[in-house]
Parts: C-alpha cells; structure tokens; sequence
C-alpha cells in the first residue's frame, strides 16, 4: 500500500491473453511513475524467416504466427504480394475471401468474449470456474464459436492454420451444397449472437474513457473486412500504400516488439471499438440495432465496453456469412495466376484485433528480399500504456492482488495477441 | 462410441513444437496400407482449448500427441500418460494460446465433453525457435510414436 517505502508485486503470467508478455507498473510517493508493456521475444523472425521464400509461401507461412487469427495473416499476405504483382483477384474470389474471415471473426471474437473477458465481469477468475457456475453460459459460447470453426474449416480446408488458401484465391472453391450444414449451424448462431449482445451489454463498465486517435480500415460499401482504405478518428484517410509513411514504428527500450504511433501526431489504437466508431454506420440493420439496444452510441471511447463492440460483430459477421452464403457462386476458377515480378506490395485487412500490415519486396523471380509485418497488438501498445498510467492513477488505494487483477482486465480490454507482437507476458507492480 | 481420434497438437513452424503435427502426418501416410488406422480420425490442433473440445469430444479413445521442452539429454525422449488419472488439472493454467492441457481437461470435465478414454504421448523437445524442420532426436522419435498409437487404436 502507499504507505509502505517500498514492494514488489510479480504476477507469474497474465491469464487469458492470447500468448504471453509482460507488464510492469512503478509507483513512486502514490504517482504512477511508469507503466512499460515488456516484450522480451525478438518479434521479427518471421519476417526474417520469410528472405529468400518464394512469393508464394507468405500466406501458408505467416498463418502460423497466430493460430487464433491465421486467416488475417493469410489474407494481408495475399493483398501485399497481389500487389506486388500487379494481380487484381475477381469479385467471386474476394467474396469468398470475406467469407472466411467471417469465419475468424465468429471464432476469435467469441474465444475472447466467453472464455477470456467475461470471466472478468462476472467475478470469475478463470473460464472453468465460470463453466463451472454457469455451463448454460459457457456452451453457448462454444456453440457459437464452432459456427466460426465450422465456417472456416468448409472454406480453408481445416479450422487450424487453413491450407486452401492460395495467392490468387484458393486451391479449390467448395461446392454450394458443402455451405448446407454450417448455414443451418449459421442460424441458430445468429440467435445465440443476439443473446450474446444482450447479455454483455448488461455487465457493469468502469467509467473509464481514453482519448486516443482511432484507426481503421473503411469501405464505402460495407463494414471493412478484407479490404479497404485507412482512416482515423482524426481525419486522415490514406491507402495500404501510404501505411509506411504514416504509421511509424520505432524501438522502445523495455521491448523487442517495437511501438507504432502516427507520423507527427502520436499514439493510437486499433481493434473493434476504432472499427465501431469508424464504421459503425456501415453494420447491417440488426447489427446496428442491437448496438443500439445495447447502448453503444456513436463512438466507443470506453475500453471496457469492446465486449459489447464484440458482441455486435459477431452479429454482423454471423449474418454477412448467411448472406454471402446465400449469394454463393464458386467461381469459374478458384484462383487466377500470380507471376512473379520484381516489386513491392502492400496490403492491409481488419483482423479480429485490429489491422494487419503487411509488405513484401519481391526479385524478379518472385523471391522475397524483405518482409514487414504490423500487427495490430503492436500498434496497440502505446496506449495500452497509457489507458493503466490513468487507470492506475485512479485505483492506487486498491491492493495489490485487486490492483494487479484490475490491471489485467484493462489489458484484456484489448485482446492483445502477444503470440503476433511478440511472445511472454507477466505483470509486475513495483511501489515505494 | 465414436471413433478414435488421434490430435497432433504443435506448429510446424516452431521446429521441434511441430512433433504432432509431423506425427500426425505420418499416420495419415501409414493409413493407406495399415488396417489398424481405419476409421481413425487425424486432427492437427495449436492446443487452443475449444478445438481440442471438438476434435475429442465423443471419441471412444482420444489421443493427444505433443511436445514438451526437455533438458539435455531428455531431448527425443517420449512419455505416455493416461488422463486425468496421470495429470493433476490446474485452472489456474487458464489462458488464451498458453491455456494448458490441464486446463483444457478440466473445462471439458466441467462441460462433460471427455472423450471415453485420454491418452498423451509427450516427447521432449530442444528448439522452439521459429523456423522448419525438427531436431534429428526429436525427429527419430517419430517412428516409435506412431508405432505405438497404432497399438492403442487397435485395443480401443
């Protein structure tokens, strides 16, 4: 407590994040001295690992960065060596590309609502005991989920690290009737996704509001998934492109995963609540009645309440799938030839955590001489740091053990994939 | 009793962490001229605790192999244990990707989704660093460990 000269809190690991980092708070005289998000894995071998890879192996590779959101890895590889190439990919494709990363959007979002966030709110310490209170609860969430899983497996072939996915499109486009089982699946998902928004939106939210610049991918004819063009909170608007030249990363001293922050202007985020707020008038009518219902305004500026945002996509996700299900062609081929060219692509999409970077510079064989890679989790950094300084700040009377867990759940407001940025995560307080 | 399922759980591309899925892939090039593996479900995983509910989730037998980081001269060295009469679950354990095996039983003891019989075979590996292809003890030890879970999807 404040008015001990000095003690240490060492969490050994920081539950239900996906992978594993660290975190540490200094207090000094009851002032939040320094909140540092530590990341000790050398964050970058895959890109190193991708030199001297044919253009090709990109999506198969990177999909194994993160077994949570493989497909977002997979579909901004594909956009940047596409681009590279100077491949457009026809509409059919591109809608079956969407169809998939509906697919990861169920799953991932659902993972993260029902096992690793609501546990939060509901005074639970972990999935289990929740599973163990309240199974009703738990196995609808797995239900839902499963619809993802199933999704993503008709599609890719597997519902881990997808294997039908090619540069250019697919190996094989599924038959019509292979969608049968997982729409029905669909439906009664769509039900279980509303109830899900219901049931979120009544957990108790701490009045904690951030003021950072919010940054997403927009598209002027549905909510941005696959595609799109950046834009934020404050008014820039540019193309994957332009990424580099806006979105600087530069190395921080306590972590091997660098922070990103925006060219002149400072820290942001991405993920869900930036999407929301970005985009929300692009949701479907019934995803957006049910944020509404669930009292999401226009903006959501309260990282507690990305639950909620969640909930609402996971709506959007579960009904855009049943559409392009419904609207399903296989396409006269499943891909169209990528031949290599020497260049540079870039590509960006909205994986479930936020957006997903990408660049390759290819030889004229189509051998990759440098790969970036920008993860949403890594742009994030910088103001997760910043939301615990305030958050702390406020909370410095708690102790320990409820301070460390409150800390904790203002992480995972964020979902971070430290599998992405990096890799390890344990939390330590440390006050004098 | 549903058929049994064997779940090579890893990432290939982690080198020694890819052991299951190396296993895995074994069996399936075994299945084409081995009677034994007929009807045996192949399922690859990265121990992410929901699929694992799905891929055992009412198999007679389910078999989980994966790997475990081993100190010298452990390294290719494998181990089966029986569950959960061989591993004490701990929920504590419980988080995203890092959601162990304990923990994972523990939930799907909880959500009665155990499959009738749980076996993991768990070799020790060395490297875990990002790039392909398995160390040569860990590697060698591909062979017996697909060996053996012939025999076990025979007795089941």
């Amino acid at each position: 407590m404040s008015h001990r000269y000095e003690r240490l809190v060492h969490v050994p690991a920081l539950a239900r994040v996906e992978g594993e980092g660290a975190m540490h708070v200094r207090v000094r005289g009851g002032a939040v001295e320094d909140v540092r998000l530590e990341i000790y894995e050398p964050p970058r071998f895959f890109e190193a690992f991708l030199r001297g890879r044919r253009h090709t192996e990109p999506p198969d590779i990177t999909a194994r960065i993160c077994g949570i959101c493989p497909v977002a890895y997979q579909m901004s590889a594909c956009a940047a060596v596409e681009d590279a190439c100077g491949v457009t990919v026809p509409p059919a494709v591109t809608a079956l590309r969407r169809l998939l990363y509906c697919g990861e959007w169920i799953e991932s979002h659902t993972l993260h609502i029902y096992l690793l966030h609501a546990p939060d709110f509901l005074g639970y310490g972990s999935a289990l005991a929740l599973a163990q209170d309240r199974r009703d609860l738990v196995e609808r969430g797995l239900s839902l989920k499963k619809a993802g899983n199933d999704l993503v497996e008709v599609i890719g072939g597997r519902a881990i690290h997808p294997i039908n996915v090619r540069v250019g499109g697919f190996y094989h486009a599924p038959a019509p009737a292979a969608f049968t089982p997982v729409r029905e699946r669909l439906r009664h998902a769509l039900d279980q996704a509303l109830e899900t928004v219901r049931w979120v939106a009544g957990f108790d939210f701490p009045d904690f509001h951030h003021d950072h610049e919010m940054l997403a991918l927009t598209d002027p004819d549905q909510y941005a998934i696959e595609s799109g063009t950046v834009v934020t909170t404050g008014g820039l608007g540019f193309g994957a492109g332009q990424f580099e030249q806006h979105v600087i990363e530069e190395q921080v001293p306590h972590s091997t995963a660098l922070h990103a922050r925006l060219a002149g202007r400072g820290r942001y985020v991405t993920g869900p609540a930036a999407r929301y707020t970005l985009n929300h008038r692009l949701l479907s009518p019934l995803a957006a009645q049910a944020a509404r219902d669930a009292g999401l305004g226009g903006e959501c500026r309260n990282p507690y309440r990305s639950i909620v945002v969640r909930a609402v996509e996971t709506v959007y996700a579960v009904e855009e799938a049943i559409r392009l299900i419904d609207a399903y062609e296989p396409p006269p081929e499943p891909a169209v030839a990528v031949p290599p060219r020497a260049g540079v692509g870039r590509g960006a999409t909205e994986a479930p955590r936020g957006t997903l970077f990408h660049r390759y510079a290819l030889d004229a064989d189509g051998l990759i001489t440098s790969a970036r890679i920008v993860p949403p989790t890594a742009q994030n950094q910088a103001a997760i740091e910043d939301d615990l300084t305030r958050f702390v700040t406020a909370r410095l009377d708690l102790g320990d053990e409820q301070l460390t867990a409150a800390c904790e759940q203002a992480i995972r407001n964020y979902d971070p994939c430290i599998s992405c940025a990096t890799h390890f995560l344990d939390l330590r307080m440390d006050r004098s | 009793m549903g058929a049994p399922v064997v779940i090579g759980v890893g990432n290939e591309y982690r080198h020694d962490d890819g052991f299951g899925v190396a296993v895995v892939a074994e069996l399936a090039f075994r299945a084409a001229h081995d009677d034994r593996l007929a009807g045996v479900r192949l399922r690859v995983n990265d121990g992410e605790p929901t699929r694992m509910l799905d891929a055992w989730s009412g198999a007679g037998l389910a078999v989980v192999v994966d790997v475990a980081p081993g100190q010298d001269g452990q390294i290719g060295r494998w181990q089966e244990v029986t569950l959960p009469d061989g591993l004490r679950p701990d929920p504590a354990a419980a988080s995203g990707h890092g959601i162990g095996l304990n923990a994972t039983i523990a939930l799907a003891q909880a959500l009665d989704c155990m499959p009738q019989r749980l076996v993991v075979l768990v070799t020790f590996g060395g490297c875990f660093q990002v790039g392909a292809g398995l160390s040569a003890p860990v590697a060698a030890a591909i062979d017996p460990v697909a060996d053996r879970i012939c025999t076990l999807v025979t007795g089941s």
